[in-house]
């Protein structure tokens, strides 16, 4: 095999996948409800200029990342869940006017909820070709994309989703490797025996930290404690892979969680 | 203009078909081209010749997604003209360091002149992605598939060159290691 081989045999996969990478990053959930709308709106939130009221969306190239803003020193990304309203939801109030990249926009705060600001500006529709205001969500930018659990007070985070690099690491490189050494980053088939099962974690909503007895804030596994090591968890997945010869497709496991600190400290 | 429009068009042999795909897409090929060509001229022919292959295409095709359908002829355009024109003396945009890039996941981490079943390998680079979460399939396929640049991948996900570049590093590591379990020579 050479890599020009390995080179055209990527250039042959599922369309969707191609499609997925170059949309923003979603869930299930809000992508169903979004379609492809969705898809849209997240690259042209951040594009559109001043003094145009219609803006198409800049070429892919000319994109500087996912619209962020900074209010009060605290770095705000928009949702990876692309949580877009027509509504001001409910406990938000006016919080001054911040710029998302550069755009001038009122935002919205609710002191219950710290780690989000809604920003109303314009959001371009690519299907209908039509501009209009839109409460748009942004995620303190320390949990953004973060997938966490809590349990009897403490918090961890997935591996998939655990920054060991940058500003504000969850686990240090070593602590990450060391565990993916022993555990990986998901786990198939039966628990281990020395796993014990604490439940089915409460979903507390996307973009939260969870903080209840056993919650979890992406949906609502069964989750398992690492008795001879506490900082350990499992939580219940289910993935699909292509079929092979013995036709599997569909496979159960655990995603593993690492206790982390409290990412706003 | 909704895709299933414009492919309704092609359909129809609509002079307006191959504008409409232009004016929805054309940035979109242009990216893929310009990043494995890093020549303008060379990526605007290769784009020109997408338009020219879609109408040729369509019918009898009717892509399902018609982004990655125009993608592809993009990709496999440019792809040619770089292995054809040896742009990779010139530079070659992304694709000389994703080719670098690409070496380490080869079974063994070297070069075989073995035999190969294309739909299989295929088939199992499919199933890999499947099994990704989706934020790193869609690095990889950023990387890989797109040739983006490690920089606007960052800027595209939120993260440093640094994570980026770790976490392609590990995602070559573990293709490898399932192209080695798919039996594939070392």
């Amino acid at each position: 095999m050479k890599r020009q081989d390995l080179l055209e045999a990527v250039g042959n996969i599922e369309d969707r996948w191609v499609e997925e990478a170059h949309a923003p990053r979603k869930k299930t959930a809000n992508w169903m409800k979004w379609g492809a709308l969705a898809a849209c709106l997240v690259i042209t939130v951040a594009l559109l200029l001043p003094g145009t009221a219609l803006q198409k969306p800049q070429e892919p190239e000319a994109m500087d990342g996912p619209p962020s803003t900074t209010i009060n020193g605290i770095h705000y990304m928009v949702s990876s869940y692309l949580e877009i309203e027509t509504e001001l939801p409910e406990g938000f109030v006016y919080g001054g006017v911040g710029e998302v990249d550069g755009q001038t926009w009122e935002y919205y705060v609710n002191p219950d909820i710290p780690t989000w600001v809604y920003v109303c500006q314009e959001v371009y529709d690519n299907i209908t070709q039509q501009s209009s205001m839109k409460y748009v969500r942004y995620v303190d930018s320390r949990i953004r994309g973060k997938d966490y659990i809590s349990y009897d007070g403490r918090l961890y985070v997935s591996m998939w989703s655990a920054n060991y690099w940058g500003d504000s690491p969850d686990v240090t490189e070593e602590r990450y490797e060391q565990v993916e050494a022993e555990y990986g980053i998901r786990m198939k088939g039966q628990a281990p025996a020395n796993f014990v099962h604490l439940g089915k974690a409460e979903f507390t909503g996307y973009d939260t930290i969870p903080d209840l007895p056993l919650g979890c804030n992406t949906e609502s596994p069964e989750v398992y404690l690492n008795t001879k090591d506490e900082t350990i968890l499992l939580a219940s997945t289910v993935w699909y892979t292509a079929p092979d010869a013995n036709g599997e497709q569909r496979h159960e496991g655990y995603n593993l969680y690492i206790l982390c600190d409290d990412p706003l400290k | 203009m909704e895709d299933k429009t414009i492919v309704e068009l092609y359909w129809q042999r609509s002079g307006e078909a191959i504008p409409a795909t232009q004016q929805k897409y054309g940035a979109y090929c242009t990216t893929i081209a310009q990043n494995i060509l890093a020549d303008r001229r060379d990526a605007e022919e290769c784009v020109s010749d997408t338009w020219l292959q879609a109408w040729n295409s369509m019918p009898p095709q009717r892509p399902a997604v018609l982004s990655a359908f125009l993608g592809k002829i993009t990709r496999s355009l440019s792809l040619n003209r770089f292995r054809h024109d040896h742009v990779q003396k010139r530079g070659g945009g992304e694709l000389p360091l994703v080719l670098e890039e690409l070496s380490e996941a080869l079974p063994g981490g070297t070069e075989t002149e073995e035999e190969l079943d294309r739909r299989q390998l295929e088939q199992t680079i499919n199933g890999f992605l499947a099994g990704l979460p989706q934020k790193k399939r869609a690095i990889f396929v950023c990387r890989y598939w797109y040739a983006d640049s490690i920089d606007s991948i960052a800027a595209r996900f939120g993260m440093t060159r640094g994570g980026v570049t770790m976490c392609l590093s590990r995602l070559r590591a573990d293709l490898r290691e399932c192209l080695e379990k798919g039996g594939y020579a070392l």
